[in-house]
C-alpha cells in the first residue's frame, strides 16, 4: 500500500513535461544515430527475457504451492486420524474402572470359600457388563471403519 | 593445554549426557508407570483364574494360590496408586489455588494408601509360611474393606480430575485444528478456488457446533467437579456421571473430525 505522500509525488511527476525545443533537439539526435550491431552480445536481451520468463513461472509455481500446501496440510487425513487416535480414548476412560473391578474380584476370591464365578448374581452382572462393552466396541469399530472409508 | 581441552570437552559431554538422561527419564516416568499398571492387571487376572480353577478342583494348592492372588492384588493397588501420584504431580500447570490445595491433599491420601498397602505386602511376605486359609481370608477382607472405605473415593476423584484435564487437551487440539482449517479456507477463497457460499464453509460451521457441544460437556463436568470437591455445593455422595460426560464429549470431537475428513476429500477434489 502506497501512502498518500507517495501518491501525491507521483501525481506531481505525471504533469512534468519537457521543454518543446529540448524535445525536438533530442529527437533529432536520436534519429541521426545509425543502429550499431553488437554481434558478440546480441543474444543477451533474449537470455534476459528468457530468464525473466522462467523466474515468473518459478515464482508463480512456488506461490501456488505455498498457497495450496497449507490448505492440504490442515486437512491431511493421516494427521487428522493420528490426532483423533492420540486424543482421549473410550478405553482410557473405562480402563481405570477395570482396575478397581480386578482388585475387588481378586480380593473377593481370596476371602471367599467358594468360587464366585458360579454365583448367579455375579454371572448376571458380568453378562450385563460384557453386553455393554460389546455395544461400545461395536460403536467404536464403526467409527474407525468410517474413518478408513472416508 | 591439550589435556585441559580434553578435560573440558569430557566435562561438557558428561553434563549433556546427564541432562538428556534426566530429561528423557522425566518424560518416560508417567508412561512406565502406566505400563506397570497394565502388567499388574494382567498378572492379577491370571492369578484369579488360577485360584478359581483350584477352588473348583478342590486342589491342595488352593492356599498358596490365595496368598499369591492377594499379593498380586496388593501389587496392583500399589501400581495404581503410584500411577495416579505421578500423573497428579505432572499436572503442575494448575493455576486455580483451590485445585492446588485439593491436589496437595489428594497426594497426602495417596501416600497414606501406599504406606498402608506396603504394610500388608510386608506382613504377607514375612508370614507367608505361617498364614493359614482363615488368616488369608481375614486379611484379604480387611484389606478390601479399608481400601473401599478410605481410598476408592479419592482414587475415583483423581481419575475424574485427570480425565477432565485430558479431555480439555483434546478440545484444545481440536480447536487449533479448526483454526488452521479456517485459515486455509480463507486462503482458498482469496485465491478464488472457493467462494463464500462453498459447502466447505457450511461444513466448517457444522464442525464448530460439534466442538462447542463437546466443550460445553467438559466445562459442565469440570464445574460440577469443582462444586462438589471445592465449593461443596453438591453433596459428596452424589455420582456426577463424569465418565458419561467425557464419553459424550469425546464422541462430539470424533464427529468434528469426521467432518474434517469429509472436507479433506472435498479440498482434494477441488485442487486436482
Amino acid at each position: 500500500m502506497m501512502d498518500k505522500e507517495t501518491l501525491k509525488q507521483f501525481k506531481i511527476l505525471k504533469v512534468i513535461k519537457p521543454d518543446e525545443d529540448f524535445k525536438q533537439s533530442t529527437r533529432n539526435i536520436i534519429l541521426a544515430q545509425k543502429p550499431v550491431e553488437n554481434r558478440g552480445f546480441s543474444f543477451l536481451p533474449k537470455v534476459i527475457a528468457f530468464t525473466a520468463a522462467l523466474s515468473v513461472i518459478l515464482v508463480g509455481f512456488i506461490g501456488f504451492n505455498s498457497l495450496s500446501n497449507p490448505s492440504l496440510a490442515s486437512l491431511d487425513q493421516e494427521e487428522l486420524n493420528n490426532e483423533i487416535m492420540q486424543s482421549l480414548q473410550i478405553e482410557e476412560i473405562e480402563y481405570r474402572q477395570n482396575i478397581n473391578e480386578t482388585i475387588a474380584s481378586a480380593l473377593s476370591e481370596v476371602s471367599s470359600s467358594r468360587s464366585n464365578h458360579l454365583d448367579p448374581s455375579i454371572l448376571e452382572s458380568e453378562n450385563t457388563f460384557i453386553q455393554n462393552k460389546q455395544i461400545n466396541r461395536d460403536e467404536e469399530v464403526g467409527e474407525l471403519l468410517n474413518q478408513i472409508i472416508f | 593445554m591439550k589435556n585441559k581441552d580434553k578435560k573440558q570437552r569430557f566435562a561438557v559431554k558428561i553434563i549433556l549426557i546427564t541432562f538428556l538422561t534426566i530429561f528423557s527419564f522425566s518424560i518416560n516416568v508417567a508412561s512406565a508407570q502406566t505400563e506397570e499398571v497394565k502388567k499388574a492387571v494382567e498378572e492379577t487376572r491370571e492369578s484369579v483364574n488360577e485360584l478359581i480353577e483350584a477352588k473348583d478342583e478342590e486342589s491342595p494348592l488352593d492356599l498358596g494360590l490365595r496368598i499369591e492372588t492377594f499379593k498380586k492384588a496388593i501389587n496392583l493397588s500399589i501400581a495404581e496408586a503410584k500411577d495416579l501420584k505421578v500423573k497428579l504431580i505432572a499436572e503442575d500447570d494448575i493455576e486455580n489455588e483451590d485445585f492446588i490445595i485439593w491436589r496437595e491433599e489428594s497426594l497426602v491420601i495417596i501416600n497414606n494408601s501406599l504406606d498402608y498397602y506396603e504394610k500388608f505386602k510386608e506382613y504377607t511376605e514375612v508370614n507367608k509360611n505361617r498364614i493359614n486359609e482363615d488368616v488369608i481370608k481375614d486379611i484379604a477382607l480387611q484389606f478390601k474393606e479399608e481400601r473401599e472405605e478410605k481410598f476408592i473415593k479419592i482414587n475415583k476423584e483423581i481419575r475424574n480430575f485427570l480425565l477432565i484435564q485430558k479431555a480439555k487437551e483434546t478440545i484444545d487440539i481440536t480447536n487449533k485444528r479448526w483454526g488452521r482449517i479456517e485459515t486455509d479456507l480463507e486462503n482458498l477463497e482469496e485465491a478464488e478456488f472457493i467462494d463464500e457460499n462453498s459447502d466447505l464453509w457450511s461444513l466448517l460451521d457444522q464442525s464448530k457446533v460439534f466442538i462447542e457441544k463437546g466443550d460445553k460437556l467438559i466445562v459442565e463436568a469440570e464445574e460440577n467437579f469443582y462444586n462438589q470437591k471445592i465449593r461443596k455445593t453438591i453433596p459428596d455422595n452424589l455420582d456426577l456421571s463424569i465418565k458419561d460426560d467425557l464419553i459424550a464429549s469425546l464422541n462430539e470431537m470424533r464427529s468434528a473430525y469426521q467432518v474434517f475428513i469429509e472436507m479433506s476429500n472435498m479440498v482434494r477434489d477441488l485442487l486436482k
